[in-house]
């Protein structure tokens, strides 16, 4: 009995320790730019990067591994309005224009036939195998990485830019107890961030208020709106929509899955139909108290309209314009405070860009430690520091970040966080992860979008139309059927 | 004219039998010299303009998806197109903005170069600055479009909320927005009309006018009996030349409302179909149309051109 408690003490310490060193073993074992091992073909490679202060940030990291590894790396810099075709015309075209491109999320599906996956890229190269890559995987945050994997759940990218939906508010507005005072007596609750698109309506309709109507007890210079939306014709409306869709439990389309889990379809169900309805009414309903010009808005449009103190809340907008949407404007208090939070029903869009290497790429060695460096916590580390999102855990989980003094800058990482697990376990059944249609569809909801804000189609019109258009685009692009 | 004795020195002249060419002689021969400086552009309208031709026009009998083989499906997209609402408002508004540009541009034009037809201080800077718009980058000039019309900050409502007008959305405002499209390409192409009839109105001949004055003329019946007349071909030239491009209007949209807030034009819808959504040969059957159309409405201003030239020589 002693013996045996002897030894189940011993291993229990044991376990323990090999636990820490194995954390610690995995903390040190990090990739980095001094892993990638010699490579032998060293012909020179291409990467599609985005315009902006994408290109700015990699570049330098770019030119490390061009001096690491000896390999000439040309960078190709594009607008996200153009990349899809860019890029879809040499991939499906064979041209091996690109060894490494960039894929939105919702565009895995449909490029994979094109694309090496992870695993298959470690096979040949990693010195350790296929381990090596699971364990690098580990960092990246699992919902990014089944966005960054096909239906069947095979990785293809390296996540690098995440840009998750989350709601921007005046929290000095919302702290200001004149202001909550008021809320409360004309709404019966308190004021704080919308759980709901009924809640988001009344602080809607709580804070449009005309020139020289008080706010915070003092005179507006200005019309003030309650929101801030992306109504334009750009793939925003579209996440703001389906933001307000997912979040009440429907979907653009269901996957049907098998007994073993394999996907047979798609199927629009008549709750579907009834909620994206919904969804629409609501969305044309809240357009009321957004500012002129907001169906012709995209992020830049908020963002300018809420540091200059035009809008109280931004109720749906990407995460990584939270870092510049206080630069306030002359006629804002000087006590204006961002505050961050979910958005409404904690389901938005959560996409992010990952770089995966060409089918095509005559250097598929050399894309391979390119698109993993990308992703590795070195580079993660800068993109968070220049502003942008990344994608790994264990850089947006580290504790510098959460220093109240950054709190400007990056004050959304709780907020993702949140998003991030709550909405985790249903990736798999949204649309837009599972249709290898989906850069076509997602142009086409754009559009449909647009047109249900602008009053072109009515809701019911608007559902009519996804339907239709919807089934003729899968059934013409995609490979898996639109069920009955 | 060759008298009687002329005539017998030509009979009489020696006949050089049998003296061939060289090969040079030969190629720079008149026959065949102008094949030479011929078959570079052909070879160049071949691979870049005909083959393409041909090729969309295949296309245009197949689904081309890029993900499979094209296959071959007879009118199945000309039907498709036809009965497309999307492609007819596309057209529609296309129409539009073709014939309000057209008339706009044709009519400033005129106005704005016979005003800059004078000797005035300043003339040639005036000048210069008028052609600017001419020079910008499309699309830099659509992005500054957009920051210019903009309700909250943009320049346009600032001037507007001088004089008391209150904020106009002009870019997402339904039945607005395409006017300020056509705004921006008019602003844009405006300098072109002016120049061409600019330089009309200096090529004119002064005896006429010089005539018409003695005896008494009024302006605006020189105007309209010497003046236009003359103009015409110049109109029928930036006629035709402008509703060519304006029936690809696209850079406008780019940088503003890209299609947005009812200005989906017919080549905004032709890229969306060929290389947003790659259904290639619907895309093909859609610019096929276009073409189609451009060359009718081409071909009617062409020949009235070709009257307005006969009539002003």
């Amino acid at each position: 009995m002693k013996k045996s408690m002897i030894v189940i003490s011993v291993a229990v310490v044991v376990s323990f320790l090999l636990l820490f060193a194995g954390q610690v073993f995995s903390a040190e074992k990090r990739f980095g730019l001094a892993d990638i091992p010699e490579i032998a073909n060293k012909r020179a490679l291409t990467l599609a990067l985005e315009a902006g202060g994408e290109e700015d940030t990699l570049l330098p990291f770019v030119r490390k591994f061009e001096e690491k590894t000896g390999i000439k790396v040309n960078t190709e810099v594009m607008l996200f309005a153009v990349m899809y075709a860019k890029e879809n015309i040499e991939l499906v075209g064979k041209t091996g224009a690109y060894d490494v491109v960039i894929v939105e999320a919702s565009w895995t599906n449909e490029w994979a036939p094109y694309l090496w996956s992870l695993e298959e890229l470690a096979k040949k190269y990693e010195p350790e195998g296929v381990e090596a890559i699971r364990r690098d995987l580990a960092y990246l945050d699992a919902g990014l990485m089944r966005m960054a994997s096909t239906r069947e759940g095979v990785a293809y990218g390296w996540p690098y830019e995440c840009y998750t939906l989350m709601m921007m508010y005046r929290d000095d507005v919302f702290n200001h107890p004149q202001e909550r005072e008021n809320f409360r007596k004309k709404y019966g609750y308190e004021l704080a961030p919308a759980l709901d698109f009924s809640q988001l309506r009344d602080q809607a309709e709580f804070f449009t208020r005309k020139r020289g109507e008080l706010l915070k007890g003092r005179p507006l210079k200005h019309d003030l709106y309650g929101l801030g939306l992306m109504a334009g014709r750009f793939p925003h409306v579209q996440d703001e929509i389906t933001a307000i869709l997912w979040g009440m439990g429907g979907r653009w389309a269901r996957t049907i899955r098998d007994k073993e889990g394999n996907a047979i379809g798609f199927k629009i169900t008549p709750r579907d139909k009834a909620l994206l309805k919904a969804a629409f009414e609501i969305y044309v309903d809240l357009l009321q108290f957004t500012p002129p010009g907001t169906l012709n808005a995209f992020w830049d449009f908020v963002m300018a309209q809420f540091s200059a103190g035009n809008i109280i809340i931004a109720p749906t907008l990407y995460d990584s314009c939270y870092p510049w949407m206080s630069a306030w404007g002359p006629d804002v208090a000087a006590d204006a405070r961002i505050g961050g939070a979910p958005t409404p029903m904690k389901q938005p869009y959560c996409g992010n860009f990952h770089f995966a290497v060409a089918r095509d790429s005559k250097n598929p060695e050399g894309a391979y430690w390119l698109s993993k460096y990308m992703g590795s916590y070195e580079v993660h580390k800068a993109w968070i520091e220049a502003g942008f999102v990344p994608s790994r855990r264990d850089v947006v989980e580290e504790p510098m970040y959460r220093d109240p003094a950054l709190h400007e800058t990056t004050g959304w990482i709780p907020t993702m966080l949140e998003t991030w697990d709550y909405q985790y376990p249903f990736v798999s059944t949204y649309l837009h992860f599972n249709s290898a249609a989906f850069g076509k569809i997602y142009d086409y909801m754009t559009e449909l979008c647009h047109n249900v804000a602008r009053g072109a189609l009515t809701p019911e019109r608007g559902v009519e139309e996804w339907v239709k258009t919807f089934t003729e685009l899968q059934t013409k692009f995609g490979k898996l059927p639109v069920l009955r | 004219m060759l008298t009687q004795g002329d005539e017998a020195k030509v009979e009489r002249a020696p006949i050089v039998v049998g003296k061939r060419k060289t090969v040079l002689e030969t190629l720079t021969s008149e026959r065949y010299i102008k094949w030479f400086f011929l078959i570079p552009l052909l070879v160049v309208l071949g691979v870049f303009a005909f083959y393409p031709l041909f090729y969309c026009l295949y296309m245009s009998f197949h689904e081309a998806i890029l993900i499979r083989a094209p296959e071959f499906i007879g009118l199945e997209n000309y039907r498709k197109v036809l009965h497309d609402s999307l492609f007819w408002m596309s057209l529609g508004r296309t129409a539009h903005v073709v014939v309000v540009c057209v008339i706009l541009e044709v009519a400033l034009g005129l106005g704005i170069a016979i005003f800059l037809n004078r000797e005035f201080r300043g003339q040639n800077t005036i000048r210069g600055l008028c052609l600017l718009p001419l020079v910008v980058s499309p699309l830099a000039m659509s992005l500054m479009w957009k920051y210019f019309l903009d309700p909250q900050m943009g320049i346009i409502n600032l001037m507007l909320s001088w004089i008391g007008f209150p904020k106009i959305a002009f870019l997402s405002m339904e039945g607005v927005a395409l006017y300020a499209i056509m705004f921006m390409e008019i602003w844009k192409w405006l300098p072109f009309s002016i120049f061409v009839f600019l330089a009309a109105l200096r090529g004119m001949p002064k005896d006429a006018f010089e005539a018409a004055n003695v005896d008494g003329a009024s302006s605006w019946f020189t105007f309209r009996k010497l003046t236009l007349p003359m103009l015409k071909p110049f109109i029928m030239i930036i006629a035709l030349l402008r509703l060519m491009w304006l029936i690809r209007i696209f850079d406008p949209l780019v940088g503003t409302t890209q299609a947005g807030a009812g200005t989906e034009t017919l080549d905004w819808y032709i890229y969306r179909i060929a290389f947003i959504r790659f259904d290639i040969g619907e895309g093909a059957t859609l610019a096929l149309i276009a073409l189609y159309m451009t060359i009718i409405i081409g071909v009617l201003l062409y020949r009235q051109l070709i009257k307005a030239l006969g009539a002003a020589r």
